[in-house]
């Protein structure tokens, strides 16, 4: 027994969720939690995705969200792997400390 | 199921608010687990089994296990400052998003979720050893090089 859901109503949850993953992106200055709210913006594309596929009437769009979670896990390792390493060129988590490429 | 729908998209919503605009580090990782948990009770009510399963293997189980991983190397020292300079203009353009996505999303002409069954893990298998499975193979290598990427990328000068 599925919910009985209009297709735009998942799309607008999943573009809320974007939206505050990507306001967290921009905003936050812990390195931490920018990616953080990174992983959330990649939720809201699962969820869209999922909804997309099923509208359609397959399960294709499952079978990409699979994928999708397969490079968010790869994407948090590498991430997670750059900021061990900033952290340990400038001491700070802070975002606004690593400006080297400031003109 | 449909109420179910709706109680768990708020909650994966607070959970998300909750993320963005914790001061401890470690407090928005476990708001991210909550979240992660809820999602995948809304891929439940839509009939999406499977990625329900992965979503609680992988996103919650591993990806903020690693996150956690690290606040412990590094040290989950609050920052004086929670928001960098640009915090509103990023909120407008995340706002101006989510309404352009809203507005995208009303103007389609797309079908109610529950028409298809729930998904099954067979059907889902011939998808990706079958049309995807190029993708499917490069997913592999991509881990692969993720790997080799994050090993060399978190050593110390040695």
């Amino acid at each position: 027994m599925i919910a009985v859901v209009p297709a735009s109503h998942v799309l607008l949850l999943a573009a809320l969720l974007f939206a505050v993953g990507l306001a967290g992106v921009l905003g936050r200055r812990n390195l931490i939690v920018l990616l953080l709210s990174a992983e959330l913006m990649l939720n809201a594309v699962t969820l869209n995705l999922v909804a997309l596929g099923r509208a359609r009437g397959s399960f294709e769009g499952e079978t990409i969200a699979l994928f999708v979670i397969t490079i968010a896990a790869a994407e948090v390792a590498v991430g997670l792997a750059l900021l061990v390493a900033l952290f340990r060129a400038r001491g700070t988590l802070d975002a606004d400390a690593h400006d080297g490429l400031r003109g | 199921m449909t109420i179910a729908f709706y109680l768990l998209g708020a909650l994966v919503l607070f959970c998300g608010l909750n993320v963005v605009l914790r001061r401890n580090p470690v407090h928005a990782a476990l708001w991210l687990v909550a979240g992660s948990l809820a999602q995948a009770g809304v891929f439940v009510t839509l009939g999406a089994d499977l990625l329900a399963a992965v979503q609680v293997l992988v996103h919650a189980g591993a990806v903020v296990v690693l996150f956690l991983f690290v606040v412990m190397t590094v040290g989950s020292a609050g920052d004086r400052r929670r928001f960098g300079g640009q915090a509103p203009l990023g909120a407008a353009v995340a706002l101006a998003v989510a309404v352009l996505l809203a507005a995208a999303a009303r103007a389609a002409d797309l079908r109610m979720l529950n028409v298809l069954g729930p998904s099954s893990a067979a059907e889902i298998g011939r998808w990706l050893l079958g049309t995807h499975a190029l993708a499917f193979e490069a997913a592999s290598l991509l881990l692969l090089a993720a790997l080799v990427a994050a090993v060399v990328a978190s050593r110390s000068d040695a």
